[in-house]
This record gives C-alpha cells, sequence and structure tokens, in this order.
C-alpha cells in the first residue's frame, strides 16, 4: 500500500518536472523576442518583463519537488555518508520528523492562504498590463504542496530502508 | 534570552543541524523558523505569512531571471562541443612545451569560463575532456587533478556568472549591480588564470615529469600556419559569444537577463551549426537545467528565511557591533570575515554561504568604509576556495565522479593543495591592488 504511494508521489513527480523543464524554452524565447521587438524594432511590448518573470517563477517553483526526487538538493552529508545505509536511513527519518515536515506542512498551509486571499480579491498586477497574478501566488502553494509530498514519500521510502525485513 | 546569545544561539544550532545530513535549504528554513518563533512569540502565522511574500518576492525578482537562462546557456554549450575543438587545436599549439597540455586546459577553462556560469558542467567536461590526454602523456595524478579542478572553477568567477547574479539580487545595490559585478571579475579572474598558467609552467619547467610535453612528432604534424588557422577556427565561436553577451550588457544596451536570454540563442546556433541538435539534446539540457535552478533557488528560499529572521531579530545589529562597535581595526575585521568564508567553504557549498554572509557582511563591510564592489569580488574570489579544500569541495567529487579509477581522493586532495594557496595569493594581490577590481567597471561604465 505505501509502495504504492511512494511510487505514485516519484511518478507523479517525475513527470511534472520533466514538463516544467521545458518552461525554460518559452522564456528564453520571450526573452529573445523582447530584445528584438525592442532593440531593433524599437517597439518594446508591455507584457514581455512580466510574462519573463512569471514564466521564471513558475519555472523554478515547479522544479522544488522534481530535483528533491532526483536528490539535486545540496546537503551536507560529510557525517551521514560514512554511516551504514541503516543509520542514514535513521538520520534522514529524523531529519525529515524534526525539520522538513513541521515546517513545509506549515509553508504549504500558508501558501495556500496566501493564494486563496489573493484569488478571493482576483489580484491584478499594479502595472499598465495588469495581469491577474493570482494564479501565480496558485502555482506557488501548488508547487509547496508537490514539494511536501515529495518529502513524505522520501521519508516513507527511508522508513522502508529501516524496516528489519529490509536487506539493502 | 538576551540579543547577543540568540544570534550566537542561532548560528550554533544551524552548524550543528547542518551535520544531520538534511537537505542544507530545509535546515536553513527549519533554523530560521525556530528562531523566528522564540523572537516573534510563537506567531505562526505571522511568520508563515512573511515567507510567503519572501517567496513571492523571488518569484518576481527580475535580476534572478538570468540565473536559469545562463544555465541553460551553459548547458546548451555543454552540448555543442565547441570546446573539444579549443582543446584539440591547443593541445598541438602548447603541447610542445613542458606542461603545455596543463597550460591548453587553463586556456580552455578560461575561455569557456567566460562563457558559461556554473562549475558542475565545467569541471566534468573538462575531465572528461582532457584527463585521458593528461593521462596518457604521464601527467602526474595529482597535478593533473589539480589543474583541472582549479581551472573548471573558474568559470563561476570569470562572467556571465550565476554566482554575481545572485550577489546582485540579495544586494540589490547600485555598487554591486550585475554590470558592474561582470565588470569587476574580469581582471581577478584572468589574475587567477594567469597565476595558475605560470605555476603549471614553472612546476613543470622545473620538474618535468609532472607534466611532460608531447612527442616531437605529434608536435611538428601540423605546420605553423595550420596551427594557427586551427587555433581561430575553434577560438572565434566562443569569442563571438561572449562579444555578444558580455558587450550588450556592458555597453549599457542590454540587461544581464536579456544577455542571458541571447547568450542562451547564441549557444543554441552554435550546437546547431555543429549538428548537435536533436530534441533530446534539447530536452536533457532543459531537464539539467531544471535541476541546478531549482537547487540554487531553494537554497535561496531557505536563506532568504534565514536571513530575514536573523535580520528582523536584531543579528545584524549584533554582529555590526561586534566588527564596527569594538574598535577593531577595519583590515583586521575585513580578515576575519574572509577567514569566516573560507572555513565555511571546507563545509558549505558556495550559494549557501554567499545567501548566509552577504545580507550580514556587507552593510558591515560599507559601514567600515570598504568599496562595496570591490568586497563583492573579494567574497567571490574567496569562494573560488569553497569548491577545493577539502572535506568538502564540490569541484573536487565532480572532478572523482568522472575521473579514471586510478584517481583516489588523496591524489585529489594533494593535487589541489597547491591551487588553494595561488587562490589566497591571488585574494593577497587583490587586497594590495583593489583598482586590479574597481578600474575596469569604472572605465566601462564611467563612475
Amino acid at each position: 500500500m505505501l509502495n504504492k504511494l511512494t511510487t505514485a508521489i516519484d511518478l507523479f513527480n517525475r513527470k511534472t518536472g520533466e514538463w516544467s523543464a521545458l518552461l525554460i524554452i518559452p522564456l528564453t524565447g520571450i526573452v529573445i523576442y523582447e530584445v528584438i521587438m525592442r532593440y531593433v524594432f524599437n517597439a518594446p511590448t508591455i507584457w514581455g518583463f512580466e510574462a519573463t518573470t512569471f514564466i521564471y517563477g513558475i519555472h523554478f517553483m515547479l522544479g522544488l519537488a522534481y530535483t528533491d526526487l532526483m536528490d539535486g538538493h545540496v546537503k551536507v552529508d560529510i557525517f551521514t555518508a560514512r554511516m551504514k545505509p541503516r543509520k542514514q536511513a535513521a538520520m534522514a527519518v529524523i531529519a525529515s520528523l524534526v525539520i522538513f515536515l513541521p515546517v513545509f506542512s506549515c509553508m504549504t498551509f500558508w501558501s495556500w492562504s496566501y493564494a486563496i486571499t489573493s484569488v478571493q480579491q482576483q489580484e491584478l498586477n499594479s502595472t499598465s498590463w495588469a495581469p491577474a497574478i493570482w494564479p501565480i501566488k496558485l502555482i506557488m502553494a501548488v508547487s509547496f504542496s508537490f514539494l511536501l509530498i515529495q518529502g513524505i514519500s522520501s521519508m516513507l521510502k527511508a522508513i522502508r530502508a529501516l524496516s528489519p525485513g529490509n536487506k539493502a | 534570552m538576551s540579543l547577543e546569545i540568540m544570534t550566537v544561539a542561532m548560528f550554533i544550532t544551524l552548524i550543528l543541524s547542518i551535520t544531520l545530513g538534511h537537505q542544507l535549504a530545509f535546515t536553513l528554513a527549519g533554523v530560521a523558523t525556530l528562531f523566528g518563533l522564540i523572537d516573534n512569540g510563537f506567531n505562526v502565522s505571522g511568520l508563515f505569512d512573511m515567507y510567503a511574500n519572501n517567496v513571492w518576492g523571488l518569484m518576481n525578482n527580475y535580476t534572478l531571471v538570468a540565473v536559469p537562462l545562463f544555465i541553460f546557456m551553459a548547458q546548451l554549450l555543454d552540448q555543442s562541443k565547441v570546446a573539444d575543438a579549443l582543446f584539440e587545436s591547443l593541445y598541438v599549439v602548447l603541447g610542445g612545451i613542458k606542461g603545455g597540455l596543463g597550460l591548453a586546459v587553463v586556456v580552455v577553462c578560461t575561455v569557456f569560463a567566460a562563457t558559461t556560469g556554473i562549475i558542475g558542467a565545467a569541471v566534468v567536461a573538462m575531465g572528461l575532456l582532457a584527463t585521458p590526454a593528461l593521462m596518457k602523456k604521464g601527467y602526474q595524478k595529482e597535478m593533473a587533478s589539480g589543474i583541472i579542478c582549479a581551472s573548471g572553477t573558474l568559470g563561476i568567477l570569470i562572467p556571465p556568472s550565476i554566482m554575481m547574479v545572485i550577489y546582485a539580487g540579495l544586494t540589490g545595490i547600485k555598487e554591486t549591480s550585475v554590470g558592474n559585478l561582470f565588470a569587476g571579475a574580469i581582471l581577478p579572474g584572468l589574475l587567477l588564470s594567469s597565476l595558475y598558467f605560470g605555476y603549471i609552467l614553472l612546476r613543470c619547467n622545473l620538474n618535468p615529469s609532472l607534466g611532460p610535453s608531447i612527442s616531437r612528432e605529434e608536435a611538428l604534424k601540423y605546420t605553423r600556419a595550420q596551427k594557427i588557422r586551427m587555433t581561430l577556427k575553434s577560438l572565434l565561436p566562443p569569442l563571438a559569444l561572449i562579444l555578444m553577451v558580455m558587450g550588450s550588457i556592458f555597453a549599457g544596451i542590454a540587461t544581464a537577463t536579456e544577455a542571458a536570454g541571447m547568450g542562451a540563442l547564441g549557444a543554441f546556433l552554435l550546437a546547431v551549426v555543429n549538428r548537435a541538435v536533436s530534441w533530446p539534446v534539447i530536452r536533457t539540457a532543459s531537464i539539467a537545467t531544471l535541476k541546478t535552478t531549482a537547487m540554487v533557488m531553494l537554497l535561496f528560499i531557505g536563506g532568504t528565511f534565514f536571513s530575514t529572521v536573523f535580520m528582523s531579530m536584531g543579528g545584524g545589529d549584533v554582529v555590526a557591533d561586534l566588527f564596527v562597535g569594538s574598535g577593531l581595526n577595519r583590515w583586521a575585521a575585513f580578515c576575519i570575515m574572509m577567514l569566516i568564508i573560507f572555513i565555511l567553504g571546507m563545509f558549505i557549498d558556495w550559494a549557501a554561504i554567499l545567501l548566509v554572509t552577504v545580507p550580514i557582511f556587507m552593510p558591515v563591510a560599507i559601514e567600515l568604509e570598504f568599496n562595496p564592489l570591490w568586497f563583492a569580488i573579494m567574497m567571490c574570489v574567496n569562494l573560488q576556495t569553497s569548491f577545493l579544500t577539502p572535506p568538502f569541495g564540490y569541484a573536487l567529487f565532480y572532478f572523482k565522479g568522472i575521473a579514471p579509477p586510478e584517481y583516489t581522493i588523496m591524489h585529489v586532495y594533494k593535487g589541489i593543495i597547491p591551487f588553494v594557496f595561488i587562490q589566497l595569493f591571488g585574494l593577497a594581490i587583490l587586497a594590495l591592488f583593489p583598482s586590479i577590481v574597481t578600474w575596469l567597471p569604472s572605465v566601462i561604465f564611467g563612475r
């Protein structure tokens, strides 16, 4: 049962990451388009600047969970690297319980409340283009949720590595 | 609890909890949360609302948009195989002199340092490219690993570099804008690379067994005209890219973010010309870009939480009092700050060091009337050591990951020691002659 859960979470975050990674292409594209419009045709867009930052924000936020799944976030494993795998797993479980889960459960909860406030106000950016920014704030909350479930999945896998029946 | 005790306790807690081996960004956020709650009387909602605002601020930071773009540019360039061509031509041009292949590595890394902004890719690419050649010619293993690790690390100092983009994003003051930092880092970067060059030349001439030259037949296979043509042909594409990216920033016609986008386009076109583009290649480059970007940005999130709590608690004033109020000589204060960065560099990755120390040290440096731009570059040059100093030198790990099995971690550790000393020597030169840093920005931006 838990096996299925972690496999599902991992698969979901892997796919999400692989798709969000492609956002770098429109991001680069818009920056280039804006440069050409401004410097070649002397006709800057009113949306280029904001569209750029929005895509950049969505890109890295959606990438957080994927990078965690791929073990890409920096760790200082100077002491833990020399431990036996079971001890390493124990340390990972403790760290998740004490640090990750409390902080990022709260972070997820309050980022949802932050986003919902924005949705209720139908918040727009105070610029001449004035795009809606509540969808971006929703993505922020969604991204933290993905990171949270990825952390839970990693912890469950560490617990599994701890159980006596496991040879690894 | 008094403010002083809280400040010290926050750092000690950070250092102790780092040893748990948890993701560093999570640990930073965790320590920030603990002390933030103690400081604000356990107002959980207040603290996390502030965090949400912090993250939203990062998502809207236009300067930092250059981070993924420069990383993407480096990934595409890595695929374009232009470094291979340059190394091959320098192999025959410089190979004839003692230590020549090592010198070729330094030159290739210096040129590509100017086109890429990340070190992982540079060390891996250079390691894969040069290690077999160095081994075949019988280079001493310590020497070979030192050359590759130290030169590969130049990528993050010589602009464009995401280290400078992050620095600018952290400070947000005019003196340390991306453009100023890029201009300021050029000569110090070239200084380090010439020091490496000189060192290798000297050592290999004193003791040719460290780095023998290639055989006469191999060196004389090409005529001088052929050699010149080969070098020019392989140097032209990267130089054109550098000119496009740096030129548009320095001429003031494009922001660093725009220049990064154009650089990514340029790298893509180079890869197209070299017939290295396919959908799987682009997909691989995109995924590698996302991983590096998300890694840096999560550290940014954790680091921002940490420094916001630290500052709102008043920790910044405690540190400033310690350095400024205590009547400490300003150069002594400077040396202590540099020493702290050097020591942190043995354990923590450069981005985390910047994120924690810049918000604290920068106001102190300004208070002590150090030139902010010069101080920023000193920190960045100092951070070069963080890639090489054991036990935690990231360049060493990247290199060990791809080096042939004959290379033990001890070879690598021994090999980098002289280069760390050269870096510190370079730092001392910049302290004695600060105009090496400030001259170029003043010429370019006319301040």
